[in-house]
């Protein structure tokens, strides 16, 4: 039985040009703790979507209109509001949200802003105080810090109070929506660490949202590449950046610009399609390389290899 | 690289800029962003500036285009002094010498079309009649590979994509055929696989027209691939400056170093691995350590000498320039050079370059072992703390 797994999962939005599928029929699995899950895609493709999806979390006018999430095989996305309250949110899946830094209320302390969910459980003062404390300690900020008021803090160290919090119930899957957007290199580099700490010492699976596929290989186990609405490719971080069988991920791949080494790095003409109106075939074709007759046709995701997942008709062996 | 005999365009000597920062109701208190730095950029090459939040990068993009005013030094423009230019002079200044800015976001108006977006500064700099200005619009457009078809100059900015908009700003800037242009960190708001067709269209731009190019980026990797030299800035200080070729491979300064090893490359073993950080976060200009500001981190601070002296920015071996006491000046007068805060810098414009950044007052005391330049240099031997020769 997968920790996650998500299956056929359909966002949708209402807007004024009609229904927009951001997330269109996404499956995927996270089988074990510890597992660290890479959702790779650009602006628009959908990965923000999909998080805000399996938390529940979605805006206003957005729905899940298909799919399911089973959480340990319990089907989590059919469960009333209430019980996702109380029994799923922050305890078996908890997140830390794009830019939620910028969140925290001004005027409250830190410690008290990580102590509120805990309180509200009614947890006593004393011991939920104890505990901050210790999350504090764990995710590596200094004596004190409790006390502190955000603005006294970095954006390192807030970032830090974000996942302080996310681990106030012990979930067994973190999701992170590009938890270090906002960072500089260096703050980033040393909350990789303290993610990849939380990953191998608790156990704790991650579904880590970003852009940036060279970050996700500071992390992830697998990685899967969204683009427009719908999984490309999915397999081991070492298929996926060492063999990559779309031509998309190919393309972003060779986008990175390489610090050691004078290739420069290459880039995709044009954008994303509309959603509104996605294409009929293919969503990638008009931006492709490689792209044939066939193309004119949907490419389903397929199974290339092993524990390989791609979404094209080059890569597909049928 | 830069090439031998391009003569210099731009000139900055010892540029400081203080922000004031209110403390309580009456008062404000300077707050130094840009300390003490001078560079010189040749005709037609592209030096980023490298740093992180905070490091005084984009308030130096700022001050270079008398965005701000400067608190210390000179900007020298094609051999004008910025900060003196007054009437039709500072309006050619404006014309030559343009921004594109961060956010393509933000900086174009919702509520105006391409077209008026891209005539607008041609409009501010007055004399164009209305068919020079079409003309000058599409062949700007061109120049950034948006087709200037009737649709496209019809368009509003929300129908454009994050790189379109970008190419939009740059075509603002492009159409008034300026010599040099400051790129603050122009792709940081677009999607990663549209950033190098910006970053290489600037490129192509500036070698095409050979434009004179600023690029401010925290991308070290991106720099390598766009730009001639890197200049890495740290707490407001120019701390290392070399080919960027030659800065990523051999990096000197304790904290180029640190910024290299946290820049994640997609390589699926980096998850078995710890990342080599330094700890801590970049100093508040309001608050910075004494001597070199990067000792609290530094993982080879010198007890007894990183905290107490500021170490100037020398020509080392190698040949580019570094500040950082485990790095000696080289040239014949380096004899004296180990002795802390006791350095020379050489100009040395014609063959590589030339950065060079006074020391604070730190160390100011102690400037007594100027050396002669070194051998290659046709330029004499700069006392740090002295004013160039021009």
């Amino acid at each position: 039985m997968s920790l996650l797994r998500v299956e056929d999962l359909i966002v949708e939005y209402s807007t004024s040009g009609g229904p927009v599928r951001a997330v269109d029929g996404v499956s995927f699995t996270i089988d074990s703790p510890g597992e660290a899950l890479g959702i790779i895609g650009e602006s628009g493709s959908g990965k923000s979507s999909l998080a805000n999806g399996v938390m529940r979390v979605l805006a206003r006018n957005a729905r899940m209109a298909g799919g399911r999430v089973l959480l340990d095989g319990r089907d989590v996305s059919g469960l009333p509001e209430e019980t996702f309250r109380r029994e799923v949110r922050w305890k078996g899946i908890a997140m830390v949200f794009q830019g939620a830094m910028q969140a925290l209320n001004p005027v409250i302390r830190v410690g008290d802003q990580v102590a509120e969910r805990l309180r509200y459980d009614g947890l006593a003062k004393a011991a939920a105080t104890t505990r901050v404390v210790g999350l504090l300690d764990r995710v590596g900020l200094p004596r004190g810090t409790a006390d502190r008021y955000p603005h006294e803090l970095s954006g390192g160290m807030k970032q830090r109070v974000m996942i302080a919090m996310a681990l106030t119930h012990d979930p067994s899957l973190l999701i992170l929506d590009e938890p270090t957007s906002a960072l500089d290199v260096s703050i980033q580099a040393q909350i990789m660490n303290l993610l990849k700490e939380l990953k191998r010492e608790r156990g704790i699976a991650m579904l880590f949202i970003t852009h940036d596929l060279a970050l996700a290989s500071d992390l992830c186990d697998r990685i899967a590449v969204v683009y427009a609405g719908q999984l490309r490719e999915l397999g081991s971080a070492e298929l996926v950046l060492g063999a990559a069988a779309d031509p998309y991920t190919q393309r972003l791949l060779a986008s990175i610009p390489r610090l050691h080494g004078d290739t420069p790095p290459g880039f995709l003409a044009g954008s994303p399609p509309d959603l509104r109106t996605p294409p009929t075939g293919c969503r990638f074709a008009a931006r492709c390389p490689v792209v044939f007759e066939r193309c004119a046709e949907p490419p389903p995701l397929t199974e290339i290899a092993a524990a390989h997942l791609a979404r094209c008709w080059r890569a597909n062996p049928a | 690289m830069s090439k031998p005999g391009m003569s210099e365009l731009l000139r900055l000597d010892g540029v400081s800029v203080d922000f004031f920062v209110r403390r309580g109701f009456f008062s404000t208190t300077p707050v130094r962003a840009v300390r003490d730095v001078t560079l010189t950029l040749k005709r037609g090459e592209n030096l980023a500036v490298v740093g992180e939040s905070g490091s005084g990068k984009t308030t130096l993009g700022r001050a270079v285009l008398r965005l701000v005013p400067i608190a210390g030094g000179r900007v020298l423009f094609d051999g004008s002094d910025v900060g003196a230019l007054a009437g039709a002079d500072l309006m050619t200044f404006r014309r030559r010498a343009q921004l594109v800015s961060q956010d393509p976001y933000s900086s174009l108006s919702p509520y105006m079309r391409v077209f008026d977006l891209v005539a607008e500064p041609l409009v501010v700099h007055g004399g164009v009649s209305r068919g020079d200005q079409q003309r000058r619009v599409s062949s700007a457009l061109e120049s950034v590979r948006l087709a200037p078809t009737a649709d496209m100059l019809a368009r509003y900015p929300h129908t454009l994509s994050g790189g379109q908009r970008q190419r939009v700003n740059i075509a603002r800037a492009m159409v008034l055929e300026p010599d040099f242009i400051v790129a603050d960190e122009p792709v940081s708001m677009i999607d990663a696989s549209s950033r190098a067709e910006i970053l290489s269209l600037l490129r192509d731009l500036g070698v095409a027209r050979g434009l004179t190019m600023l690029s401010i980026t925290h991308d070290l990797a991106s720099a390598r691939h766009s730009a001639d030299r890197i200049a890495v800035m740290y707490a407001g200080r120019v701390v290392e400056v070399a080919p960027a070729r030659q800065l990523i491979e051999d990096p000197r300064h304790p904290y180029t170093r640190a910024l290299l090893a946290a820049v994640p490359e997609p390589d699926p073993a980096n998850r078995l691995r710890e990342r080599p950080v330094v700890g801590g976060e970049p100093p508040s200009p309001s608050a910075l350590p004494t001597g070199c500001a990067f000792h609290p981190r530094c993982p080879v601070a010198i007890a007894g000498t990183c905290e107490l002296v500021d170490p100037l920015l020398v020509r080392v071996s190698g040949g580019g320039l570094v500040a950082c006491h485990h790095e000696p000046a080289v040239g014949v007068g380096d004899t004296a050079g180990d002795a802390p805060g006791v350095a020379e810098t050489s100009g040395d414009v014609e063959t590589s370059g030339d950065v060079e950044t006074s020391g604070d007052s730190a160390a100011s005391g102690d400037a007594d072992a100027a050396g002669p330049a070194d051998s290659r240099s046709s330029r004499a031997a700069r006392i740090q703390g002295s004013s160039a020769s021009g």
